[in-house]
Parts: C-alpha cells; structure tokens; sequence
C-alpha cells in the first residue's frame, strides 16, 4: 500500500513540484499517473522509492515511513519495489542475462557480484525473469543489440526479479513507437493481474493510460485535478488536467 | 591610480567586444537568425601571443647568444654520436642485460597491477558523478594532484632515504605514480558515462559500491585496460631512469655503464630496452585493437 499524507515537494531552486498530496493505492491496483510535462507526475513517482526525498507531509509505504529510511534500510525497503524508464537504462556493454543479475545483486555475497561468480539459482531466477515477458532467447546477447522495445522488456524483466510488490514506471513507453508501446503496456497489464503487483506509470499518452489503468490520477501544476477509475474520465476533465484541449502529441493511437 | 585601471580595463573589453563575433544572416524571407557569441578568433589570437612570447623567451635568446650559424653545423654531431652509439654497440654486454631487463619487466609489471588494484577504489570514490553531495572527490582529486606533481625518480629517492637502495625501492616508486595517473585516467572516464543504469541499479536496492561494479565497470572497462597497457609503456620506459636512483632494474646498469664511459654497452642496454618496448607497445595495441 502506498500512502501519500499531504506531502509535498519544493526543489532547491524554488520550483514546487507537488502540492499537498494526499492520496492512497491498495496493493494491486494499476494505475496511470498523467499530465503536462512539468506538472509533478516523475516527481510523485520518484518519492515513492525516495529517488527524491519529499519536503513535507508523511509518505507510507508498505507500512513503512519512507522519510525516516537511511543506509542500510532505505536499500532493503527498495528492495520490494521495482523501477522502469524512460531511455531504459540498461548496463549496454553487457548481456541481457548479466543486466537482469544486477538488480539481484544487492541480495548476494559482494565478493560473488565483484568477480561476477552468480550462482547457478541467481542464473536461473534471471532466466526465469526473462522467461515471463518472453525474451528468453535473447539472454547471452548483448543489450544494446535489442530493440528499444526488447530493452524495455529486459529491464522489466530486471524489476521483476527482484520480486517487487510495486513496479514504479517513469514515462516506459515514450520512447517507443506505437505498437511496441501497446505490447509493453500489454506486458504491465499482465504482470498486474497475474502477480498482483501494484503499478504506478507516468505516462502522457492520455489513451494508452485510459486503455490500461484501472485508475487515473490527472496532475496539473503539482495538484492532483481527477483521482478515479479510468472510466469515469471525461473531456472536460481531461481539458483541466492539461490546461488546454488535447493535441496529437497527448495521444499515441492518433487515428483513433 | 584608478582612472588607469578603469582605462585597462576598458580598453579590454571594447578589444574583446571586437573580437567575440556575432554575425546576424538574414534569409530570403526576412527572418533573422544570429550566431551565438564566439571566443574562437580571441582564443586563437591569445593562444598566438603566448606562443610568440615564449618563442621570444627560449628560441630568439638562444640564436641571439650563439647566432643560427652555430645552431645549423652543430645538427650533424647529433648523428655523428648516434652513429657512435650504433656502430660501437657491445653485442656480447647483452648477457649482463638479460638479468636486469627481466627485473625492470617484473617492476612495471607488479607496479602497473598494484598501482591499479589501488586506483580503482580511489577513482570510483573520486568520480563527481556517483558522489553527488559529497566531499570525497574534491579532497581525492586535489591529494591525486600532489601525488603527480612528483616524477617517479623523485619517489624513488625518496624511498631509496627511508629504505636504502634495491628494486623494492623502485616497485613502490613505480606503484605510486601508476596509481596517481590511472586514478586522474579512469575517473575521468567514470564522469563521462551514462548514468541511467547507475541510477537503475541504486534503485533496486543496490549500495553505491555494487552498482558501481554491476552497472559501471562494464561500461567503462575496455577504456580501463587500454589505460592500464598505456601505463605500463609508460613505466617499461620510465624503469631507464629509475636505476639513476639505485631503484634496480636496468636504469642501474645503465647509470654504471654510463659513468664508466662504456657507451658500446650504454647503446646495447638502449638497444635492448627500445627492443623490448616496441614488443609491449605492438602487443598492447593488438590488446587494445581486439578490445575496441
């Protein structure tokens, strides 16, 4: 679960990107975090796992206050949650396989990460991981020769095997055309339903978010504006959470 | 006193004013786009008086005192000396080189491998990149700068005070210089990377110093090993000099030989020495040209 009490965040260089938000996701839920660039949604997302620290207001998660998290506590607590980007950010100079060990690396024995010696249970669980958004194949190959669709695929396959209960994405499919977008928000919609992990995606595609999400969350200027089903959206709504009518850009199926 | 200042200073910006370009181009339809301010002529210009000041300094004084004539019939003593050198080498000195060569071989070996066991921890801790808000890599790079500023010798001699004369000596004068120029190489490399995986790594729950090994080294490790072969050249070469200081190896021979006025076998020992660093430096770039 994740609890935002009034919390709010104000950059060192006088920007405030949120507002006293408050807001609460159960375990499990999806849901599509949009807006204008600027308005807030990469900073929401960033608390979570304290990339960012806020500057006021309490954020639970997982029962635990993230505020308070330091050292050795912070790492553990990141543990449980995964993360995905926008340009990907895989380890390009090395194997798929290698990438996914990574993200397991901090639960192993240091000296078996600096010499590389992964046990054969670490391999198999990376396998595993890739195996479950169907990239198996390319395992011994190195990242930078996949596509950027693959390479989403390999870094979601990375979060995943660190076994998270909550898949933080920033922006996953900006990068990617439009048919590799719906596959890798198919790909998010799977691993919701099936291992009930909770997913908070930014994304400003108003209709890849409208599709996926069972809940929306329309953040303008640091405010949330609308916080509900997907569903119910309307128009209008989506007209005050944007500060304008939509354009092309905010939609990644334009003829639809 | 003042007026004179404000007079310098105001003749170098009206000087600068001129020269920083800033050329506006209008296109066919009216639309105005200008070019950013440029220091390119300045810079030259600067870079041109420097040169002419210490050409001045050095060359003009020295054609001044001995006149150019003195300069051009001196150049052919040069290879007369090289010719000496050459046509004097003692082929049979080469036994009494092989066991020294080996010795400077194993220094820059051990040496070039510890200095960068050392700097690999030290240039990770002084990357500005991977320490954000932190001290360390200002206080790393400033003590990495006191450790260059002294040549290997001087640390050999230093050593040579506090522990006598012997090839230990010029291990741990070797060790030490490896380590302050492939600290300064690889964090240079370091802070020129992509920082996404990085930041992906941390994010999964990493420690700084796992990510760095997970997400960093393999980034960064094909320019590590280029910069580590480039360092052993570097110490195969400086190794001749070392043995002036009595830090071993075949810069000890060298020194004696030289003293003794024996230049057939100072031209082996050369000999030798540039035999075995054009191997290294041919094998390096066979590494380097597979690693790239």
């Amino acid at each position: 679960m994740i609890q935002f009490q009034q919390v709010s965040k104000t950059y060192p260089n006088g920007v405030q990107a949120l507002k006293n938000v408050s807001l609460k996701v159960d375990q499990g839920e999806f849901v599509a975090i949009i807006g204008l660039s600027g308005a807030g949604k990469s900073t929401l997302i960033k608390l979570v796992n304290k990339m960012i620290e806020s500057t006021d207001g309490t954020l639970l998660v997982n029962d635990q206050n993230v505020s308070i998290l330091k050292g050795k506590n912070l790492r553990s607590f990141r543990r449980k949650i995964g993360m995905v980007f926008q340009s990907f950010n895989l380890i390009n100079r090395t194997s798929v396989i290698n990438n996914v060990l990574a993200a397991r690396a901090a639960d192993m024995n240091f000296f078996r990460t600096l010499f590389g010696l992964y046990s054969k249970d670490d391999k198999l669980q990376a396998l595993e991981s890739l195996h479950k958004v169907g990239i198996l194949e390319k395992a011994y190959i190195r990242a930078d020769q996949l596509s950027g669709g693959q390479q989403q695929r390999v870094a979601l396959a990375r979060t995943l095997s660190q076994n998270p209960s909550i898949i933080l994405a920033d922006e996953p499919v900006a990068s990617l055309d439009p048919i590799t977008a719906n596959q890798i928000m198919k790909d998010f919609e799977k691993i919701n339903k099936e291992e009930n992990i909770t997913i908070l995606v930014n994304m400003h595609h108003v209709d890849l978010a409208l599709k996926y999400a069972n809940r929306v969350i329309g953040i303008n200027n640091g405010e949330i504006i609308y916080d509900g089903p997907s569903e119910k959206i309307t128009e209008d709504l989506l007209k005050k959470i944007y500060g304008r009518d939509l354009t092309d850009e905010d939609i990644m199926f334009k003829d639809k | 006193m003042k007026t004179l200042c404000l007079k310098i200073s105001n003749f170098f910006s009206n000087f600068r004013e001129k020269l920083v370009i800033r050329r506006t181009m209008t296109l066919a339809d009216g639309t105005e786009i200008t070019k950013p301010k440029s220091y390119t002529l300045l810079s030259s210009l600067i870079i041109l008086f420097i040169f002419i000041y210490f050409w001045n300094l050095i060359v003009s004084s020295f054609f001044q005192r001995f006149g150019f004539q003195f300069f051009i019939t001196r150049i052919p003593n040069f290879f007369t000396i090289l010719n000496a050198m050459v046509s004097e080498v003692n082929f049979s000195y080469f036994e009494r080189v092989i066991d020294p060569l080996f010795v400077t071989i194993q220094i820059s070996i051990l040496g070039t491998f510890i200095g960068t066991l050392i700097a690999l921890p030290i240039a990770f801790l002084a990357s500005q990149n991977l320490m954000k808000n932190s001290k360390f890599p200002m206080m790393i790079k400033f003590g990495l700068s006191v450790i260059r500023t002294f040549p290997t010798l001087v640390y050999a001699l230093l050593f040579s005070f506090i522990f006598g004369y012997g090839t230990f000596i010029g291990l741990l004068a070797t060790i030490i210089f490896t380590f302050g120029i492939i600290s300064k190489m690889m964090y240079e490399v370091i802070e020129t990377i992509d920082l996404g995986p990085f930041i992906a790594i941390e994010a999964s729950g990493a420690s700084k110093l796992v990510a760095f090994r997970t997400s960093i080294i393999p980034q960064v490790i094909g320019r590590f090993y280029s910069i580590i072969l480039y360092n052993f050249e570097i110490n195969l070469r400086a190794s001749a000099i070392l043995g002036f200081v009595g830090a071993g190896g075949i810069g000890l021979i060298l020194n004696d030989q030289m003293s003794l006025k024996e230049y057939g076998n100072v031209s082996m020992i050369v000999l030798s020495l540039l035999v075995v660093v054009i191997i290294v430096e041919n094998i390096s770039r066979f590494i380097r040209g597979k690693l790239s």
